[in-house]
């Protein structure tokens, strides 16, 4: 199975409303090379990630909403921490770099985690659809968090979702 | 009215009348002292501290008590208010070094800007400490210059990527580089540069 189709795979289990936005995003070398330049900006890139989840308060029974996927490294990097009870649910608006990405860099296990639910493309009931899978019943808190470098290119899509 | 200016514990006498206000007393003394390099420390008017400005130098006064450093005691004084404020300046550029990622860059950037202003009194004084030690071949001296120079190279880096927005590179040169040289100024201030000005101060 190739990773485009792993990743077909991913998101007719798990977020089957999106399925259609992904299949007819077309893969863009140019925007993979778009977010991985984003990575290659920092001197270093993992101690700038470590820098980011410093200055997160990561609490229990918590769903936090994070706004854009960029390479996928930051949300990798969040969940290795994140308290198991706690969820991220991320919103890409940019169908095109979210696959690009997503295929290249073979995210397919990242998306696979429990613990993460996406929005991708318009933001309209669809995107946010993987939400009702959330137990919210056991959450205590809801917040909201950025990561300026994966939008860097976007500053107009810090906004809330 | 009679006055009394007192110098170090000492009444002085002037050739001559007194002088009848406080901006004329400084004047004096600051001439007279700087030929010594010394420097006024503390100025009392009828006990309350004063210094000069274009408005109250006319203030007639019964007593002036004043107090002096010299030079070289003031540069430790300089040295211990960098050292007693180090840490805290550190752990600025820390927490901005993470808050800079965590925040929209138009919120974060007036706290760049204000922990940059910051770090202008520090940079000021090491300017002045490379220019002493030369003047005084100290043996720190060739230290303190290359660390002057490399805290503004990364200021200035720092200053650019506030003017670009770019809070990549601000986080960068803030939780690296300049967390490193800041380390690095501060443990020479403290194990060489303060020991031999404290050795100048035992002497007198």
């Amino acid at each position: 199975m190739d990773s485009a189709e792993k990743l077909r795979s991913v998101f007719k289990k798990r977020f089957p409303k999106l399925l259609a936005r992904i299949e007819n995003a077309n893969y863009s070398e140019e925007r993979f090379i778009e977010q991985r330049a984003l990575a290659s900006r920092s001197k270093d890139w993992p101690a700038l990630l470590e820098r980011w989840l410093d200055s997160l308060v990561l609490e229990p029974n918590t769903a936090y909403a994070l706004t854009g996927f960029g390479d996928g490294s930051h949300i990798a990097a969040l969940l290795d921490v994140l308290p198991k009870d706690s969820y991220v649910f991320c919103g890409e608006e940019c169908v095109e770099s979210f696959v690009s990405t997503a295929q290249e860099r073979i995210v397919s296990s990242l998306l696979e985690d429990p613990r993460l639910f996406v929005g991708v493309g318009d933001l309209d009931a669809d995107f946010f659809e993987s939400l009702s899978r959330i137990p919210i019943l056991e959450l205590t808190n809801a917040q909201a968090i950025i990561f300026p470098p994966s939008i860097i290119s976007r500053p107009n899509s810090i906004r809330p979702f | 009215m009679s006055s009394k200016v007192i110098l170090d514990g000492e009444t002085v006498t002037f050739e001559g009348p007194s002088p009848s206000t406080c901006g004329e007393v400084w004047t004096l003394l600051e001439d007279h002292l700087g030929q010594a390099g010394i420097l006024i420390d503390r100025f009392l008017v009828d006990g309350v501290a004063w210094s000069p400005d274009s408005e109250n130098n006319q203030v007639v006064y019964s007593i002036i008590e004043v107090f002096t450093v010299t030079f070289e005691q003031n540069v430790a004084h300089i040295v211990e208010a960098l050292l007693k404020e180090g840490e805290e300046l550190q752990e600025q550029w820390k927490l901005g070094a993470s808050k800079s990622l965590s925040k929209p860059w138009s919120q974060f950037q007036p706290e760049a800007v204000r922990i940059l202003n910051e770090t202008q009194p520090l940079v000021q004084s090491i300017g002045l400490l490379a220019e002493y030690s030369k003047q005084n071949q100290k043996q720190w001296s060739n230290e303190i210059s290359r660390l002057g120079e490399k805290i503004n190279v990364v200021l200035s880096s720092l200053m650019d990527a506030i003017e670009a927005g770019d809070c990549v590179t601000f986080s960068d040169f803030a939780g690296s580089k300049l967390c490193a040289t800041l380390a690095e100024v501060y443990k020479l201030l403290s194990i060489a540069v303060l020991p031999s000005l404290g050795e100048l101060r035992a002497d007198g």
